[in-house]
């Protein structure tokens, strides 16, 4: 985690702001800074929060101590009997009102406790608050508030915003919960207040149109008041493209093959960071003194634009890795040799002014080696291999018979139950269904090898429609349109997005890409009207003199918002990425996304809703 | 060059009504004159709000009184007609009500309009003892109260009389010393300072301060202890204090008394009627047959009486209104005095020479003014500007303000932005202030109280006024933000129009509606419809809700007019979860169970998110909504899920205890699992009854296995239970759970493999090979072999591997040979050379045999 945030900072809008908006907040909630105070954590806040008030900042704001929840009496608990306030960061759940409750259980008269809720308040928490006697605003036996820290959103990099809800598929799909519906609508309006109204809006599938329509009555709501800032502000960004989830789930469920991506699959990358086996990194890596005992917790790596190296290879794919890797190691050794050439002070000066930055690429360079080795003895088993081709033939072949032995296969071996189902479900994506038989062969399946609850799962994955009954070809006609499938992809130079999956191109980016092209989403109106959900193309009106008057050139590009409900992969944003790269881009790309996913995360939070489901990872 | 006045003479002339005092001067400006109200302040009593507010006269009659309120330029704005009661305590609040306290302890508040805001009683105390006497007062912070003096002489201070009805705080003062306690106080008064507001007594000559916990004698520093002190006075800032006694002796200095600033002997034992500080600088003296003003140290001077009339402290003078007048006594600033005083060799006393001068078409001598004055031309320009704020004559600005322009000019481009800003703001508020103090709207309010009550709170004011028009005209003029500005006072518009009864509902509706529309403003329609709601115009209310765009406050007000099923419509079409959560807790506590569960018919967000809350905390409601949907499969899974919720028990030591435990769950599990079945039957779901009835055929084949072969796989799954059968090679037993629950072919195999491999019986596993064709291939076999590192049981299987797996298989098994040969049959020149590659160096025959099939292939 960095401390300054720097690296959100230098991308085409500074999301440097919406961290800073969200400081803010949170200090205000915090209030008088030379009062002591004691948070008190939801565990599963921590990174969250952390992202945008580091430690050094929380202790400027007169946090005195940090604990984690559950905790017992906490007043009582030694060094604690200056501290006046006891702060909460919770999110909404009621499972945690317990924990506050057991925390508060004999609290001292003169002690004050604030719950804040992250990011909204709840009224069955707050109830069960009140149930149990502690009512917001009290003043006796205790004083007791409840607040709210709108943390709706999270700038994950420079060009990246998740609103950090994990249950977004699930909630919108399973669930029918519109609440990341109605975070994405405010978000968009908060960037909107930072950035300037968004002209244009585009969007695919039923809750981008939800989304688009809520937007209209949030712009009226930023005038209300007179909250002139939105109204006044130049626009920086020009579209905003809103993407269904269901847009593109064959995408989400397959293995993504970029080095981020790999990451995130293997290690799980989460508030930017990931967590490795420790005893695998060189020490000058660990960056822990020497001869201090080796600590036994997994070695967390940030991972984020601010480390150029990763900034420069985090969106190759995999398969180039390698050489990226020992290019870099030439160019640092040749770095490193230059000394010898100089000759004069002026350029022994140069050379040692750089010498930080070196040593910093060489820390890189071995940290990187050392994770691609890791990922590589994972992507050589013979059982990657065979989940990279099963995917693969899913994805490619109209009917793809011999990926059900394979499914088979998997059951008979009793693999983990969410690769049996990730490789259904992807056969279903992929087929716009399966057939009755099939499909009550891999439920019995299922049944058989793994148990009667599976039922459950079973159920869950229907619902949320990543399997049904084939009722028609259109993914095989929207396939072949967009250009989903492109054989022989250079996963060195790469000519299209497609290399991300090693020839797969996700449906989403190219509803991106083919928006830059004359006459964006017209040209391709038959295909559009092929993906469910229907289709948004509205303007907004901008304030006078505020529109935009020369067309985006690759010298000036234009900026879009391309914002994922129901959550993306590192792999589309490397795709995005990649698109923006081109040497005849127009447009920079901001993604938001209601949260960051990949098919293992994407099925775990649907087996979630099934008892005794644990991943075995 | 304004015509039609003579600036020099107008600035020369611009000290005449000066009145020395001491070393400054004191000034009396006639605000307005010649008041059209029929008041006679000899027998009607007057109260002024502080900051140019309102009047309010007091008229009693036989047996009722009323009360009058008038702007200070006597144009009438409210009437009171008041029944019964008396009224000892008559005061404005900060945000001008008016505040009525009688005799009993009840206040009552009431708008500026004469509207009753509520009443409430003080507090019993009080009431037992009652009132009798009341102080206002209101300080420089921008709050305002009062302190009430019972019979019993106890004191109670409300430090901030603008709140609600239920949040007035009535703090009660400690006690006077109990040899004092039954003596009425000579004289008292409230002492501002900060929130915590005290009181001043005199008792028998002492002078006690009395706050919260504790009341202290004070000493005053007064050469002469045994003065009788008749009356007392507080300056506004709290910071001065005078006292005077009944031969005419005054006391003042700092308001702790230890420091004397004026002792003086006014002669005269006529009573005092009332005593003001005009801001820190003197004291106002109002006798019956003159006005006395007593400066600082020992100047003094004395001012004809003006008839009846009645004072009014402000932070920068005293307001005196009489029955034809109302009049601002001050001390003349000191810009003022810089620049125009007689003789002044001030900078801009200079410059304002010069000017004169200038116009005089004397410019030589203009010039030489401001050569003289070159390096203070920034501070003669200031004190001009400085000079015309202070002034309420428009002609006197106008011509200050051109003497600071014509200095300004000289200044060129270095003029600094402090000067530009300060002149074009001074211009500014004297233009509105000129505006507001026109008898029209008739706040006579000084620049310095202008800028101490904020342009914001004029507005209020304004609007309070109901001057709507001039406060919007200020608020575009200031360039006010609208939210304290335009968007207020239109707020405020629109409100008076929904408490006046005499327009229709629709009407009101459109004109609000037009109004708003037409200026692009959005504002809060809900707090326009909960005060529609109070004057009882439900239609009126509705109608303009449905505009709100914020839902929370549009739900929020609707919940209030009890339109529990509008609210949930609305709250739901904004997708806010918590919102339709929070509108489903009110009726859920408002309405039977049965009811309730009907709100979600045609409401499919607000069921579905009922159904995830009630998923893990009311799992009854659960269901009953599902039956009501007839969502068979959703009330079955749900069950089913909760069935395996029940926890699993922890392992047991004892054997016995083992098996009550495991009972123990199971009992509930296979209850609830029950109940699942009957709701997939109900909905016909022959899938999910299928596989609940193979769950439940499963466990008695399971509880029968564990009787007659001993061994318990009561739980396990089927494919579980089959693996641990052919572990036990108990094939048939196996054959038959596969025959019974019609288990794919392609899954028993890999179970039976797996389980004769993890035991390693390798015999089992070729006759098993053997019985017939593998539906799962024989690359299986191999596997299972080269996991136990058995090579050569590995090896009888190969051949029956696909051909174009052979070879490679063989490499694994080290067979080199045989993978050549393969690779031989297949022509598959790149394997022999890795097969070179890999064992080149030790097998020197391999090498040997691949060199001559490659040559024969070669030789092909």
């Amino acid at each position: 985690m960095t401390a300054t945030g720097s690296h959100l900072f230098g991308g085409r809008i500074n999301l440097m702001l919406v961290r800073e908006s969200a400081r803010i907040e949170l200090k205000d909630i915090l209030g008088n800074p030379s009062q002591k105070k004691v948070i008190v954590w939801d565990d599963t806040l921590i990174g969250s929060v952390g992202l945008v008030a580091e430690v050094p900042f929380l202790l400027q704001l007169g946090v005195y101590k940090m604990i984690r929840l559950p905790a017992e009496n906490i007043t009582d608990m030694d060094g604690y009997r200056d501290v006046s306030e006891f702060i909460f960061l919770v999110r909404p759940q009621l499972s945690i009102i317990d924990d506050i409750i057991k925390a508060i259980a004999r609290p001292a008269k003169s002690k004050s406790f604030v719950v804040v809720f992250v990011p909204r308040k709840s009224i069955h928490c707050i109830k069960k608050l009140e149930e149990n006697r502690l009512k917001d605003g009290q003043t006796t036996p205790f004083s007791f508030s409840i607040k709210e820290f709108r943390l709706d959103m999270l700038p994950l990099d420079q060009d990246v915003i998740s609103l950090d809800i994990n249950s977004a598929f699930t909630d919108l799909y399973l669930d029918m919960d519109p609440t990341p519906l109605d975070q994405t609508v405010r978000s968009i309006g908060r960037l909107q207040a930072l950035f300037g109204v968004i002209p244009r809006i585009y969007g695919k599938g039923r809750n981008a149109e939800i989304v688009a329509n809520m937007m209209e009555r949030t712009r009226q709501e930023l005038m209300r008041g007179g909250e002139s800032t939105a109204k006044d502000t130049i626009p920086q960004i020009d579209a905003v493209i809103l993407l269904d989830r269901s847009v593109d789930l064959v995408a989400a469920l397959s293995t993504q093959l970029t080095y981020e991506g790999l990451i995130d699959e293997f290690f799980g990358i989460r508030y930017n960071s990931a967590k490795f086996p420790r005893d695998q990194f060189s020490e000058d890596v660990q960056q822990v003194p020497k001869n201090a005992p080796p600590p036994i917790t997994p070695l967390s790596v940030t991972l984020t634009s601010e480390e150029n190296m990763y900034s420069n290879m985090r969106d190759s794919n995999f398969r180039s890795i390698g050489k990226i890797l020992s290019k870099k190691a030439r160019e640092i050794s040749a770095a490193f040799e230059e000394r010898h050439d100089a000759k004069t002070v002026q350029q022994l000066k140069q050379f040692v002014q750089k010498l930080p930055h070196m040593q910093q690429d060489k820390i890189s360079l071995s940290r990187h080696t050392t994770i691609a080795e890791l990922i590589k003895q994972r992507t050589d088993m013979p059982e990657f291999l065979e989940v990279i081709y099963a995917e693969q033939a899913l994805r490619e072949e109209d009917n793809s018979d011999g990926a059900d032995s394979y499914i088979e296969q998997c059951m008979g071996k009793q693999e983990p139950i969410e690769k049996v189902l990730r490789l259904i479900c992807l056969q279903s994506l992929a087929n716009s269904g399966l057939k009755p038989k099939l499909l009550e062969r891999y439920k019995m399946g299922i049944i058989q090898c793994y148990g009667t609850q599976h039922l459950i799962s079973l159920h869950n994955l229907e619902k949320a429609g990543l399997i049904k009954v084939q009722e028609s070809k259109s993914f095989a006609v929207v396939k072949r349109s967009l250009r989903l499938i492109v054989e022989k992809v250079d996963e060195f130079a790469p000519k299209d997005s497609a290399y991300v999956f090693s020839g797969y191109a996700p449906a989403t980016v190219r509803l991106v890409e083919y928006l830059d092209r004359p006459n964006g989403w017209q040209q391709i109106e038959d295909i559009l009207r092929l993906i469910p959900g229907p289709t948004i193309m509205r303007e907004q009106k901008v304030h006078k003199g505020h529109e935009r008057k020369k067309k985006p050139t690759p010298d000036q590009p234009q900026v879009v918002l391309v914002f994922f409900i129901g959550g993306c992969s590192y792999a589309e944003i490397a795709a995005l990425r990649y698109l923006a790269g081109r040497e005849e881009a127009v447009t920079d790309y901001i993604i938001g996304t209601t949260n960051i996913i990949n098919g293992g995360t994407l099925m775990d939070s649907v087996l979630a809703n099934t008892p005794h489901y644990e991943r075995q990872n | 060059m304004a015509d039609g006045f003579d600036v020099g003479e107008i600035l020369s002339g611009a000290n005449l009504d000066w009145t020395p005092l001491g070393e400054g001067f004191a000034k009396c400006y006639m605000n307005y004159d010649e008041l059209e109200w029929k008041v006679d302040l000899a027998n009607q009593k007057a109260v002024v709000a502080p900051y140019g507010g309102s009047i309010a006269v007091l008229t009693k009659h036989e047996g009722w009184s009323d009360i009058t309120t008038y702007t200070l330029a006597a144009k009438k704005i409210g009437f009171i007609k008041l029944e019964g009661g008396k009224i000892v305590g008559m005061g404005w609040t900060a945000s001008e009500d008016l505040v009525l306290i009688y005799d009993d302890g009840t206040m009552v508040v009431y708008t500026v309009h004469g509207v009753m805001k509520f009443q409430r009683l003080l507090a019993r105390e009080i009431r037992d003892h009652r009132v009798a006497q009341v102080r206002f007062f209101h300080s420089i912070e921008g709050f305002a109260g009062f302190a009430v003096m019972t019979f019993d002489y106890h004191f109670y201070v409300v430090a901030d009389s603008d709140r609600d009805k239920d949040d007035i705080r009535v703090k009660t003062l400690a006690e006077l010393p109990s040899g004092t306690l039954n003596t009425c106080p000579s004289c008292w008064a409230v002492m501002p300072s900060g929130k915590n507001v005290g009181v001043i007594a005199v008792v028998e000559g002492q002078v006690y301060l009395m706050q919260s916990f504790e009341t202290v004698p004070i000493s005053v520093a007064c050469k002469d202890s045994n003065r009788q002190w008749t009356s007392i006075a507080i300056s506004l800032s709290g910071k001065a204090a005078a006292l005077i006694d009944k031969t005419g002796y005054i006391w003042a200095g700092s308001s702790d008394f230890k420091s004397q600033e004026v002792e003086f002997d006014i002669q005269s034992s006529s009573n005092v009627l009332q005593m003001e500080w005009s801001g820190n600088d003197f004291i106002v003296l109002l006798y019956e047959k003159f006005i006395f003003l007593k400066g600082l140290a020992k100047h003094w001077c004395k001012l004809p009486s003006k008839g009846p009339c009645v004072l009014a402290a402000e932070i920068d003078g005293v307001r005196l209104v009489t029955n034809t007048t109302c009049e601002f006594i001050h001390r003349v600033p000191k810009s003022s005095l810089s620049v125009l005083k007689v003789a002044s060799l001030q900078p801009g006393a200079i410059l304002n020479d010069a000017y004169k001068e200038y116009i005089g078409d004397e410019s030589h001598k203009a010039d030489e003014y401001i050569r003289y004055i070159k390096d203070k031309l920034p501070d003669a320009v200031l004190q001009c500007i400085s000079a015309a704020s202070e002034e309420f004559e428009p002609k006197i600005q106008q011509a200050l303000l051109m003497s600071a322009n014509f200095g300004k000019g000289f200044l060129g481009p270095d003029v600094s932005d402090d000067i530009i800003t300060a002149f074009v703001e001074t211009a500014r508020n004297l233009r509105v202030l000129n505006f507001v103090r026109d008898p029209a709207i008739g706040i006579p309010i000084t620049y310095r109280q202008f800028s101490r009550l904020s342009p914001g709170v004029l507005v209020d004011r304004l609007t309070n006024h109901r001057q709507y028009p001039v406060a919007l005209e200020i608020c575009n003029y200031l360039k006010l933000p609208s939210d304290v500005g335009e968007v207020k006072v239109l707020t405020q518009w629109a409100l008076h129009k929904v408490r006046d009864k005499t327009v229709s509902d629709t009407k009101v509706a459109n004109m609000i509606l037009t109004r708003f529309k037409s200026c692009g403003i959005v504002i809060s329609y809900a707090d326009i419809a909960r005060v529609a709601r109070q004057e009882d115009r439900r239609t009126l209310a509705a109608q303009l809700l449905e505009h709100e765009v914020l839902v929370e406050d549009q739900v929020q007000m609707l919940l209030e007019m009890d339109e529990a099923d509008k609210a949930l419509d609305k709250a739901t079409s904004s997708w806010d979860a918590q919102l339709v959560y929070e509108v489903l807790e009110r009726m859920k506590g408002s309405q039977r169970t049965s009811d309730y569960m009907k709100v979600f018919n045609h409401r499919p967000t607000a069921a579905a998110l009922y159904k995830k809350y009630c998923k893990e905390n009311d799992s009854e409601g659960l269901v009953n909504l599902c039956h009501q949907e007839s969502d068979f499969v959703g009330a079955g899974i749900h069950l089913l899920s909760q069935a395996y919720r029940v926890a699993k028990p922890k392992e047991e030591k004892d054997e016995k205890e083992r098996k009550e435990a495991k009972e123990r769950f199971l009992v509930p599990r296979q209850e609830l699992v029950k109940q699942a079945y009957k709701e997939f039957t109900d909905g016909q779901l022959s899938f999910h009854m299928k596989v609940i009835e193979d769950q439940d055929r499963l466990h008695r084949e399971q509880t029968q296995l564990k009787e007659d072969h001993k061994f318990d796989t009561v739980g396990l799954t089927l494919f579980s239970t089959i693996m641990e059968c052919v572990r036990r090679s108990q094939f048939k037993v196996a054959d038959n759970l596969k025959k019974k629950f019609a288990m794919p072919d392609t899954l028993f195999w890999w179970a039976k493999l797996r389980a004769l491999a993890s035991v390693a019986n390798f015999e089992e596993i070729e006759r098993f090979s053997k019985q017939k064709k593998s539906p799962i291939g024989y690359e299986p076999f191999v596997e299972v072999c080269l996991q136990k590192n058995r090579f050569t049981e590995a090896n009888k299987y190969i051949p029956r591997c696909p051909p174009n797996k052979r070879c490679r298989l063989y490499m694994i098994t080290g067979d080199w040979h045989k993978a050549a040969e393969t690779a031989a049959s297949e022509r598959n020149i790149a394997a022999l050379d890795e097969m070179l590659q890999r064992q080149g160096r030790n097998d020197a025959a391999l090498v040997d045999y691949i060199k001559q099939i490659k040559m024969k292939l070669g030789a092909q």
